[in-house]
């Protein structure tokens, strides 16, 4: 699963993010996304290496 | 004197109450100011100028017959163009929605007619209400962006051709181009305004926006807005207090919180000096100021924000999607195709992590009766192909704390800048009574060279 992998870079995600875009939408759209996807692999890591509490629930509405 | 296009939404109650002001006339000399402004500014998308005139004829009755609807009576209002109303086109600024007529009214819309309200007609949304650019123009500076979503709206408002409208914010959509064009802008708490009938960005981050002229128009139609639906899951129970009744309800000058960490560390030199010169006006003027320092979970929540909001909106265009990506606009495809990827437990976690970063926003906001930080990292950017960027709303957004920006002053390019309050959740009353005390103290008000 596109970045799950808890030992993968940021790199490593974009290149995850950019593969499946590929895969789905073809290498043209794909690399018009990869600044895009880029930012999203930062946005995954930054969650991934700060996972809330146990106890937390999610909110929906808040 | 004044034009009746330079009328406040309470200017306007108080003459028409008074049997001073026609809604007729009222309505006339806006359509007027449209016609002469818009083919230039581009605010608006759609206005049935028989069906307006209609209704203004209808309100003038009942006013002669001593049957006022409520607060806002007789006055014009425009509404983005996400905003369903029933018999007349919502496009949502999109190819998909282009025909699209709906059969009811959302019921922030059915509020304002039970007020009383005009609907003038449907301003202009950038597409699905994100990050594409506006075709609308900045009154102050045609080469700057209005910014957005709520670009038509915001416009509207600062070239009087309307004293109130309706945005919306998942971002940075309402306080943003309000500040860009020298307008008060308010989002509420999460949940105190209906989002029923409203084309939705993302669930759980949406807001309705009231974009006015001032402090105490903004607290009418929130009074008039604001309140439990039904249609709403995520609809607050509540109970609605008095807003305008409130505005003068500080004990003494208030206490701000002062948000230097990120806020003036991020924004422009100019901004940052403008900010720190406004604190010192308040000071002055008797506020006390103290320095409040953001939580740690700030870090992430724009990670957090981003991943819940594109999510979202994928999920909402999927189907769409499916038959007719090519015809979504760069950015609103990026964003569906981006939130497309993010797996689901990604997206579970962000929602986790919004919630301890309410709560910790909410404490921080309780320490004072209001925060303070600077509206946008600048004044509107000399760029057409933007909506400026929306990392000073975000974190408000993301944990649904009220906020409400007011115009503080010009840049050095002679565009508005603005000031934002925030404030704690349903701390409405106090946060826009402390945002009508500034508004007094600091004596701004900016009209546009039109």
């Amino acid at each position: 699963m596109v970045g799950m992998n808890p030992r993968h870079s940021r790199e490593e995600i974009a290149q995850e993010l950019v593969a499946k875009a590929t895969e789905l939408w073809g290498q043209e759209r794909a690399e018009a996304m990869r600044r895009a996807l880029e930012e999203a692999a930062e946005h995954l890591l930054l969650v991934a290496q700060n996972l809330p509490g146990r106890e937390e629930e999610p909110a929906f509405f808040l | 004197m004044a034009e009746l296009f330079d009328l406040t939404v309470a200017e306007t109650e108080e003459r028409i109450r008074r049997r001073e002001l026609s809604s007729v006339a009222l309505v006339e000399s806006l359509l007027d100011r449209i016609e002469r402004l818009d083919p230039t500014l581009k605010a608006w998308v759609t206005i049935d100028r028989e069906e307006v005139l209609s209704v203004a004829q209808q309100r003038d009755r009942e006013i002669e017959e001593r049957r006022p609807r409520g607060p806002l009576h007789g006055i014009p209002v425009g509404l983005k163009d996400i905003y369903y109303t029933a018999g007349m086109k919502t496009t949502a600024g999109s190819k998909i929605y282009a025909d699209f007529v709906p059969t009811y009214d959302a019921t922030t819309v059915v509020r304002l007619k039970e007020a009383g309200a005009i609907i003038l007609g449907k301003t202009v949304t950038t597409e699905f209400a994100t990050g594409d650019p506006s075709p609308s123009r900045n009154p102050w500076n045609q080469a700057h962006t209005p910014g957005g979503s709520s670009s038509g709206s915001a416009v509207a408002v600062a070239a009087r051709m309307c004293a109130a409208a309706l945005g919306s914010q998942t971002g940075g959509s309402t306080c943003r181009p309000a500040s860009y064009n020298g307008v008060v802008g308010l989002k509420a708490t999460y949940g105190r305004i209906s989002r029923y009938g409203v084309v939705p960005v993302s669930w759980s981050l949406d807001h309705v926006g009231i974009i006015v002229r001032t402090v105490e128009d903004a607290a009418i139609v929130l009074g008039v807005m604001a309140g439990h639906d039904p249609h709403d899951p995520s609809s607050s129970t509540e109970p609605v207090p008095d807003y305008r009744g409130e505005l003068d309800s500080l004990q003494g000058p208030p206490r701000i919180g002062l948000i230097r960490q990120f806020f003036l560390e991020r924004c422009d030199e100019e901004v940052r000096k403008h900010t720190e010169d406004i604190a010192q006006r308040l000071s002055q003027a008797g506020a006390a100021i103290e320095e409040i320092e953001l939580p740690d979970s700030f870090d992430t929540c724009y990670a957090a924000h981003r991943i819940v909001m594109n999510v979202e909106c994928a999920a909402f265009h999927e189907e769409f999607f499916k038959e007719r990506a090519d015809d979504y606009g760069p950015r609103i495809r990026g964003a569906i195709q981006w939130g497309m990827l993010i797996p689901a437990v990604r997206y579970l976690q962000a929602q986790r992590m919004r919630r301890s970063f309410r709560e910790e926003m909410a404490a921080m906001a309780s320490r004072v009766d209001a925060l303070l930080t600077p509206t946008a990292l600048g004044p509107a950017p000399k760029d057409l192909n933007t909506t400026g960027d929306p990392v000073f709303q975000s974190p408000w957004t993301s944990a649904g704390l009220p906020t409400v920006t007011i115009p503080s002053g010009l840049s050095q390019s002679g565009l508005p800048l603005g000031i934002q309050l925030e404030g704690t959740p349903f701390g409405e009353p106090r946060l826009l009574a402390v945002a009508r005390w500034c508004e007094a103290a600091l004596g701004v008000e900016l009209v546009p060279p039109l």
